[in-house]
């Protein structure tokens, strides 16, 4: 996981990660960082800025194809889903 | 068998043997009593004065064993004689010499030196080939250069990586080495099969294509039915895809068959499965690692998760494959963890998610169990019901500093969003910046305490059963404590000074806390029901003894 934290991922966020996800879990994100890291760099492209909490507690963002991550940001104004998102991660859920 | 590159890896092996026995016996000591009788032995034979420098009961010792029945007394009555006389040349110069019988009994002495030194030598040489031959350092090497020599299986494949790295063997003579094992290898354990590439080149895969790595662990894990089964149920893996390397190092060929059988019959999307590919893998087989650090690691897999997550889910009237679309980690979470979420759902605490997005992501939160707990404690039941996907996350648990702080200072806490619904308000979030709250300060801030009860901890985090125990009714502080209950039995409410800031607390955390530590044998009443009450409970000194002294009026 340091490849996360070149690119700005908090060391506790990771510390946290790997003390609250199940090992079966860790072990496939860890198995398809180059698809996590790029949907984090999409992420914070986007302006989204509460990605250690994304990752912390949505997880499952990491397996979209950043095509699909794309296209469903896309679909409405993009800024109002990444305000909503910043103010609160559950909004994630309902892109 | 053993060809060019197998006698060159047995000639490195035998070469760093060697090396790891001078460095076991390097670790071995010289026995120092050796070194102190070298010593005297050898001042004695230039200068028989010496003698007066070694103790009576040492020379008894040095000599007892050279002649038959000596008489311990007359020996020592002679030596403290020779002593005085050799003390008495010294001091006065008196030139007296010894007798015969006084150099018998010195050349005895040496004698008895002599056959001592032979028998710590031995005894020292001994610990040597010990060391030479440890069965921790040695045995290893031992092992595997037997089973290259006779035509074994070799196994120890840390081994042969330090080989490589110690002797700086080129990454061409590397592969060629590894490719050697294998056939040595395959052609013990396969007789139909002429090599390990040829398996391969059979079922339409290129060996070589296969990093040295990959290649390296082959040689434990015989993949001839793994490859066999890919080709037949995934056929669209590539030998250059790491999950076909997991699945051919570590899955079992009936594992493949009955996972792709599943994913077919519940259309579960086959590009998913390949990525959580540690479904093909036992739970608690032991693996190593492909990424860089190459540990082995274990209870990785989620093959028994994921039959039972898929059971579990009908059971619950869920289409696997629209949950696993939705959130693709329902495949591989803990069932035990769908269950308690599913707990949350059907039992005591009564949320009920209104879509089937919400209901699939509180099925695969974790701890959402403790984020109910929490928001109740602040006083938050009844938006959670209305809100119930606010269960799925929480940023840590600054949130609930910052709804604590909020209540004691009397902010309000909702607003209407930019869409005119009511929402809590902006900050209450915020990881670093609700009101100067941060998450160094925030104990200071809200004068909250750390409650010193983590001596149960362990009991309860190992502990996965929710249900209550039907002996709480024995405990007459659960009658007296529903006079603290609020109108739906969700919480307990204590505002014994009525000061109109009361102490929420989760009714089904402490029936639930409090049930497992019964069950598991926990007799400390007192100290059981206070720990139920705090557990994760942020508060404030004057709370907590406010609870305390609940707890101890109705035990």
């Amino acid at each position: 996981m340091k490849e996360l934290i070149k690119l700005g991922i908090k060391e506790s966020t990771i510390k946290k990660l790997y003390d609250k996800l199940p090992f079966s879990i860790i072990f496939n994100i860890e198995s398809n960082i180059d698809n996590v890291i790029d949907i984090i760099t999409y992420l914070k492209n986007i302006n989204i800025d509460c990605i250690d909490e994304i990752l912390l507690y949505k997880p499952y963002i990491f397996y979209m194809s950043k095509e699909k991550l794309n296209k469903l940001f896309s679909e409405e104004n993009i800024r109002i889903k990444v305000t909503k998102i910043n103010n609160d991660i559950t909004n994630l859920d309902f892109i | 068998m053993n060809n060019e590159n197998i006698l060159y890896l047995i000639s490195l092996l035998e070469k760093q043997m060697e090396n790891k026995k001078k460095e076991a016996m390097k670790g071995v000591n010289k026995n120092k009593e050796l070194q102190a009788l070298d010593r005297m032995e050898s001042n004695l034979l230039k200068d028989v004065n010496e003698v007066i420098n070694i103790e009576n009961e040492k020379i008894w010792d040095l000599i007892k064993d050279e002649v038959e029945d000596l008489d311990y007394d007359k020996v020592m009555q002679s030596f403290s004689f020779i002593k005085m006389l050799l003390e008495g040349n010294k001091k006065n110069n008196l030139g007296f010499e010894l007798d015969d019988s006084q150099k018998t009994l010195i050349e005895l002495l040496l004698k008895g030196m002599k056959t001592k030194k032979i028998k710590l030598e031995e005894e020292h040489n001994r610990k040597l080939e010990e060391a030479a031959n440890s069965k921790d350092k040695i045995g290893i090497y031992k092992d595997s250069i037997s089973a290259l020599k006779n035509s074994t299986k070799i196994k120890s494949l840390d081994l042969i990586e330090e080989i490589f790295k110690v002797n700086n063997i080129s990454l061409k003579k590397q592969n060629e080495i590894i490719l050697d094992l294998i056939r040595h290898n395959m052609n013990l354990s396969t007789s139909s099969e002429s090599g390990i590439d040829s398996i391969f080149e059979k079922y339409g895969y290129d060996y070589n294509k296969l990093s040295a790595d990959i290649k390296l662990l082959v040689l434990e894990n015989d993949p001839s039915e793994n490859i066999k089964a890919i080709r037949n149920f995934l056929p669209t893996l590539k030998e250059t895809d790491k999950v076909f390397s997991y699945i051919l190092l570590y899955s079992e060929p009936s594992i493949i068959k009955e996972i792709s059988e599943i994913a077919y019959k519940e259309l579960i999307d086959f590009e998913l499965i390949c990525k959580m590919f540690n479904i093909f893998i036992k739970v608690n087989k032991e693996i190593i690692s492909l990424d860089s650090k190459k540990e082995k690691i274990s209870k990785v897999g989620a093959y028994e998760y994921f039959k039972e997550n898929v059971e579990f889910l009908h059971k619950i009237n869920i289409s696997p494959s629209k949950a696993s679309k939705i959130n693709p980690l329902i495949l591989i979470t803990p069932t035990h963890i769908l269950k308690e979420n599913d707990y949350i759902q059907t039992n005591n605490y009564k949320i009920n998610p209104t879509s089937i997005i919400d209901k699939i992501n509180l099925l695969t939160s974790f701890e959402s169990i403790k984020i109910i707990d929490s928001y109740i404690e602040a006083g938050l039941y009844n938006y959670i019901l209305k809100n119930p996907f606010l269960v799925t996350s929480v940023p840590g648990k600054m949130r609930f500093y910052n709804l604590k702080y909020a209540r004691q200072n009397q902010i309000p806490i909702f607003t209407k969003d930019e869409t005119g619904n009511i929402a809590m308000i902006k900050g209450i979030h915020s990881v670093n910046s609700f009101m100067g709250i941060t998450d160094e300060n925030k104990e200071q801030k809200i004068g909250a305490i750390t409650i010193p009860n983590a001596e149960y901890d362990e009991i309860v985090n190992n502990n996965y059963d929710y249900s209550i125990s039907p002996s709480l009714s024995n405990y007459k502080i659960f009658d007296y404590l529903k006079n603290y209950e609020d109108f739906n039995g969700m919480m307990y409410i204590f505002d014994e000074n009525k000061e109109g800031n009361p102490i929420y607390i989760s009714k089904n955390k402490v029936l639930r806390y409090f049930s497992i530590l019964i069950n598991n044998g926990v007799t400390n009443i007192e100290k059981a029901l206070l720990y139920s009450f705090t557990k994760d409970l942020i508060i404030t000194e004057k709370e907590y003894m406010e609870i305390k002294s609940i707890i101890r009026r109705y035990i």
